[in-house]
């Protein structure tokens, strides 16, 4: 038993730790709640799976988990986060992600309001906003949270993603590349599944404004941008997949859903952009 | 904080909160006060009915406790019911006691949720039992759009909103509506959505064109559907654990 205590504290050590200070940021409704609540459950993990663990640490992540069990598997959908009148009082998640080629990923990650990034889109001047903005600029990484479906309003998040590119470009520079992890989510609705190993694509097709902001920013050399796809609640079936989710409404805003099966529930892609923000590195196995 | 239960009077609040602090309960126990004192305190043995609720306060408050066992275990939810009477919507009244106003309004904005209890419509009520005693579906209309407008104006930043149409033993067969809207952990016939939907489209008909100015109006919100009735726990107990999921504690 000693024996395999020693083991252990001595595979501890060959563990490669990245970690990184991450922003979840992105429109009303895009799923950023759901994504961060689905990534501290991570249920139904996969016994191949390339992930080991995911370990929520502290109170705030530890309710994420039980918010993914009470509300989300229960069939209900997350409150949208509130758009809190202090930068500070922003919950701070910090999850423990091991996977299985012994890296170790340590990430804080803020979800911001929905709000925060319709204000961007629509509000100058706001000195909340403005806090905000101050305390994006602290992280190594941004994750860009985008739902999928919601390409109708790819102008007005070009415009906003101008605002915070420009607020980027005008904070410390010493501070290296800023990576943003472009990420479109709800992609078990299957016009994006059967794109969701080509996330540039998607971005290129749907959102060619966006798209080419953001290849405008990484050719200044300031930053590096890379397109992910997640889903937080996945498919059903492989040969025929179809998604785990109900829809609620769909409409210009994008979609709206909840779980279908909960006891199916196996989410894609959460990893991998969060991988890319720590290492700067793809890893094909987090996108499988 | 906490959960505001509300409605106009005799809309069965009283009835309602004495009945779910009964202790013989399934998911949704209430702690505090206890069942003996809140009973000693609501219910006239004599005429083996409620007390009528103080008819010289405008406003009544009172504190309930409710535990909740939910799939990851248990959650309190403190909540106040407020009975209000039909003056205190009056402009004037709300002038001439502004403070008493204002207290009213600071309870329910710093709400987390709000449990709001309807009484019937005479249209819906089963003709055995007398129709003349319920306000006609015009009315109630009426009335609930002034509730919407108290929402829209007084309380924009509400997030949960339950509406439950109280007597439902007097409009639908209890046992019925009880086996499918009924909650059993992991085995329910219906998700929350569905039974949403199901009551929604069943009962509340008559305020579609509201609920949809309602959720035009304030975004974050979400409002949902019930029935309850004192002769049924199991619907008598949804309310609260659909918001026990939502709280923090």
């Amino acid at each position: 038993m000693f024996k395999n205590i020693l083991n252990k504290l001595s595979n501890k050590s060959e563990y490669v730790e990245e970690n990184a200070s991450i922003r979840v940021i992105g429109d009303r409704q895009s799923g950023k709640t759901s994504y961060m609540a689905s990534l501290a459950y991570y249920p139904n993990a996969s016994s191949d799976s390339f992930v080991q663990s995911i370990i929520p640490i502290g109170e705030d992540a530890e309710n994420l988990v039980t918010q993914a069990q009470n509300i989300l598997e229960q069939g209900l959908e997350l409150e949208p986060t509130m758009l809190n009148a202090n930068i500070d009082e922003v919950k701070d998640y910090t999850l423990n992600i091991t996977l299985v080629n012994q890296v170790k990923l340590t990430i804080n990650c803020k979800d911001y309001a929905g709000e925060f990034f319709s204000d961007l889109m629509y509000k100058i001047g706001d000195s909340l906003l403005d806090d905000y903005l101050d305390d994006c600029l602290q992280a190594t990484g941004i994750m860009l949270l985008i739902d999928g479906t919601s390409h109708r309003k790819d102008s007005e998040y070009a415009n906003g993603l101008d605002k915070f590119l420009l607020a980027l470009n005008q904070a410390d520079l010493d501070k290296g590349k800023r990576r943003i992890a472009v990420t479109f989510s709800k992609c078990e609705q299957s016009e994006l599944w059967i794109n969701r190993q080509s996330g540039e694509k998607i971005a290129n097709n749907r959102f060619p404004q966006l798209y080419r902001r953001l290849q405008a920013w990484q050719k200044m050399k300031i930053g590096e941008v890379s397109y992910f796809t997640t889903s937080s609640f996945g498919v059903l079936g492989s040969q025929f997949p179809e998604p785990n989710s109900q829809k609620i409404s769909r409409g210009r805003e994008g979609t709206k859903s909840i779980i279908k099966n909960p006891r199916r529930w196996r989410p894609y892609g959460l990893v991998s952009p969060i991988y890319w923000l720590c290492t700067g590195k793809r890893n094909a196995k987090l996108e499988e | 904080m906490g959960v505001i239960y509300i409605g106009d009077r005799a809309a069965g609040k009283t009835h309602l909160a004495l009945e779910l602090a009964n202790p013989q309960s399934h998911y949704v126990k209430v702690i505090a006060p206890d069942y003996q004192y809140i009973k000693s305190l609501l219910y006239d043995e004599n005429l083996q009915k409620t007390k009528p609720t103080e008819a010289f306060k405008s406003v009544y408050d009172q504190y309930l406790n409710v535990r909740v066992q939910l799939p990851t275990g248990n959650k309190e939810i403190n909540s106040y019911w407020l009975d209000t009477a039909g003056e205190i919507w009056r402009k004037n009244w709300q002038t001439e006691n502004n403070s008493q106003w204002q207290e009213f309004l600071t309870k329910i904005r710093e709400s987390e949720g709000i449990l709001l209890v309807l009484p019937p419509y005479r249209q819906l009520v089963h003709d055995q039992f007398n129709r003349e005693d319920f306000i006609t579906q015009q009315q109630w209309c009426n009335r609930f759009q002034r509730w919407v407008d108290f929402f829209r104006y007084d309380c924009p930043k509400i997030r949960h909103l339950l509406l439950c149409l109280n007597k439902a033993d007097l409009f639908c067969n209890l046992q019925q509506e009880a086996n499918i809207l009924g909650y059993i952990p992991n085995r329910s016939h219906f998700n929350w959505q569905q039974r949403n939907q199901y009551v929604y489209d069943r009962y509340f008909s008559p305020i579609h064109p509201q609920i949809r100015e309602l959720n035009k109006s304030i975004s974050g919100l979400s409002v949902k559907f019930f029935i309850t009735s004192i002769y049924n726990r199991s619907l008598l107990e949804l309310p609260w654990l659909y918001l026990g999921s939502f709280l923090s504690k």
